[in-house]
């Protein structure tokens, strides 16, 4: 296999008793990488990571590191690092004792230990506390200590099981930030486990998308944000207002004109692959940001039902006729409706986003 | 706009005595206390007795019997035994019990959760029938009525009592621990002596504590192997108390209780009992 490529899944499946927790999945993760793999709780995001640390063995496929199968590696010959969600710090060492331990397991000694824990822990900016006891760290402490712990061994592959999960909001944002401006200095290819989207989206360099076992879309943040390929992603990264409608032919180049199941049956341009035909079923989504609205007549119409200010825009929730859902608008200023309280709702073509499923559920 | 700034009244509010609810309650704990305690007091009272018989209130004070019992040689003798047999088989039955309990606890299989409740059972049976019954088999096995076969006994006991505070105390250890270790390259050996056993310690030392206490005092077991070279404190001062109702069996006594302080004194010193019974 591949050499230069740090981390690769081929084919890996997990079955707990009747539940296949993984489908078969593959992955591949560049050198330096931060991938990300985001999910909502029981995906199969724990267990994917742990089939990697080597605590789970795969019902079928592989594990490869560096271009090795370690498929039948027991977890202390697989030369990975690993934070956990609540640090799992040892309680009965000192911090310099707990970040020194990954090298002591190695036999490095002792000397050398204690240089190498001291730059680590300059670098995660702990300088003096190396022989502080666990329990009188705070918690974005705990954090950092758990990172020096795990990055000291030189690990071929970092593992972060939703590292930040613990913390309060202010320092996550702060921990983000920290954590990924560390890992592209030492560029050590890293996977990170969340659940929260916008982790997701500031942290890593891709992003692998899972429902239900399995990845349903890699790709750059961008990528993922403004071309989910399906409904799921589309909803799960961000909010996306979903429309229905039937292909109604080709546009100009790459573009086709799709009627959407509205009253008045309003044809709107999307981007799409050149294969489809006839009429068949097309979903459409477009991020609220990138909806527009003004008190003009436009194709579509609809009623005002909420107007909550957050700071930094507008969120409107109106009702369009036809639509169970309210649609949702991020606007910067505040538009007054018109007399009869609509107001005109429309969008750029190259913001709309064709939906190649009806999403996973 | 005027503001009229008035001072506020200062209002002395009358402060409540202690009511009856809590004169009953105090009431209620120094009778508690005394009902816990007296019949230990009056045991170390009588021991210095200058009466020859155990009676109470004594007539005069005298340490003649605690001369009396350093010379009466089966006291020190079966004194020795017994402290012997409690600190081997609290070893024993550490180094038995707790591989069992760290297996059990991680081990997520139904044989470990049938395992986790026949360990009890040395304890939940009459202590009579499993000593009879050991008695039985170590004989068939030629051991008899020997120092060894009291050893095994107490260790039958003692696992128990070890495996189950253990099993406490891991059970409340997330395994993240030792997955951390893992990857940080710790052998399983390293996991065990470095991470698992620090861990578990509160549990071994309270599981260690209580099984000596246990077999300090255990007489239905050592009962039955009572011989020459290995009859336990109990039994002798049984059998004692069937010939003399002397105060020297209160001073023996009192003896004892002394050991089980100083083990728990000692304990609390390298440890704190109160680490102990929080495990
Ligand atoms: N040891 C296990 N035994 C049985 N089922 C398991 C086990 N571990 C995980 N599962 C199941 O596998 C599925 C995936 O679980 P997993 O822990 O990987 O989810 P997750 O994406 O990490 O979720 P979360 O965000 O809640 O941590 C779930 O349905 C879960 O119930
Ligand atoms: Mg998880």
């Amino acid at each position: 296999m591949n050499a230069s490529v740090p981390l690769s899944l081929e084919n890996v499946t997990k079955r707990y008793g009747q539940t296949l927790a993984l489908k078969p999945t593959s992955l591949h993760v560049a050198p330096g990488e931060m991938l990300a793999l985001l999910g909502p709780s029981g995906c199969g995001k724990t267990t994917t990571l742990r089939i990697i640390a080597g605590f789970s063995m795969p019902n079928t496929g592989s594990v490869l590191i560096g271009g090795v199968d370690v498929t039948e590696l027991p977890p202390n010959r697989r030369g990975l690092g690993m934070v956990f969600q609540n640090y799992s710090l040892f309680p009965h060492m000192t911090v310099g004792q707990n970040v020194a331990y990954g090298l002591k397991t190695r036999g490095m000694p002792a000397a050398e230990r204690t240089k190498k824990v001291r730059a680590m822990l300059d670098l995660v900016r702990l300088s003096n506390f190396e022989d502080r006891s666990i329990h009188q760290m705070s918690g974005g402490q705990q954090q950092r200590v758990a990172l020096a712990r795990s990055l000291v061994t030189d690990p071929k592959v970092l593992l972060l099981d939703e590292p930040l999960g613990a913390l309060d909001r202010n320092l996550r944002e702060s921990m983000q930030f920290e954590l990924r401006a560390i890992q592209r200095r030492l560029g050590i290819t890293s996977i990170i486990v969340t659940h929260d989207q916008e982790e997701a989206l500031t942290m890593s360099d891709r992003i692998a998308v899972m429902a239900e076992g399995e990845i349903v879309q890699v790709g750059t943040p961008i990528d993922i944000y403004e071309r989910p390929q399906s409904q799921f992603v589309s909803e799960f990264l961000g909010t996306a207002n979903i429309f229905d409608g039937t292909l109604a032919g080709p546009a100009e180049a790459g573009m086709w004109n799709v009627r959407l199941t509205l009253p008045n049956a309003p044809v709107v341009k999307v981007a799409g692959p050149p294969s489809l035909r006839g009429s068949s079923a097309i979903r459409v989504a477009v991020r609220p940001e990138r909806l527009a609205i003004s008190p003009e007549s436009t194709q579509l119409r609809a009623n005002v039902r909420g107007i909550v200010f957050r700071g930094s825009y507008y969120a409107y929730e109106l009702d369009l006729p036809g639509l169970e859902k309210p649609i949702y608008v991020y606007s910067g200023e505040k538009t007054v409706a018109a007399n009869d309280g609509t107001i005109g709702l429309g969008w750029p073509d190259e913001y709309a986003i064709m939906l190649s499923d009806g999403g996973v559920r | 706009m005027t503001t009229i700034v008035t001072t506020p009244q200062v209002i002395e509010r009358r402060q409540k005595g202690p009511g009856w609810g809590q004169v009953l309650l105090a009431a209620y704990v120094l009778l508690f206390f005394a009902f816990l305690l007296l019949p230990i007091a009056i045991v170390v009272l009588v021991s210095f007795s200058s009466s020859s018989f155990i009676v109470f209130p004594m007539p005069g004070f005298s340490t003649q019997w605690y001369y009396r019992i350093v010379e009466y040689r089966p006291f020190m003798q079966s004194l020795l035994v017994s402290v012997e047999i409690a600190l081997l088989s609290a070893l024993a039955g550490t180094v038995l019990g707790v591989p069992a309990a760290i297996w059990a606890v991680r081990a997520n299989t139904n044989a470990a959760q049938v395992f986790t409740n026949v360990m009890l059972a040395p304890i939940s049976v009459p202590a009579i029938l499993l000593g009879f019954s050991l008695l039985y088999m170590l004989s068939a096995l030629t051991l008899g009525v020997s120092f060894l076969s009291l050893l095994i006994t107490h260790t039958v006991v003692a696992i128990p009592y070890i495996s189950r505070t253990v099993l406490a105390v891991y059970r409340g250890i997330p395994a993240d621990y030792e997955e951390a270790a893992a990857v940080l390259g710790a052998s399983r050996a390293q996991i065990f002596f470095q991470i698992t056993m620090p861990l578990i310690k509160p549990g071994i030392f309270a599981g260690a504590l209580f099984s000596v206490l246990i077999s300090l005092d255990n007489l239905p077991l050592s009962f039955f192997f009572g011989g020459a070279s290995s009859s336990s404190l109990p039994v002798v001062m049984l059998s004692y108390m069937q010939n003399q109702f002397d105060p020297s069996i209160a001073a023996i006594a009192t003896v004892q209780m002394l050991i089980a302080i100083v083990a728990l004194g000692i304990v609390n010193a390298i440890y704190g009992v109160d680490k102990l019974t929080a495990a």
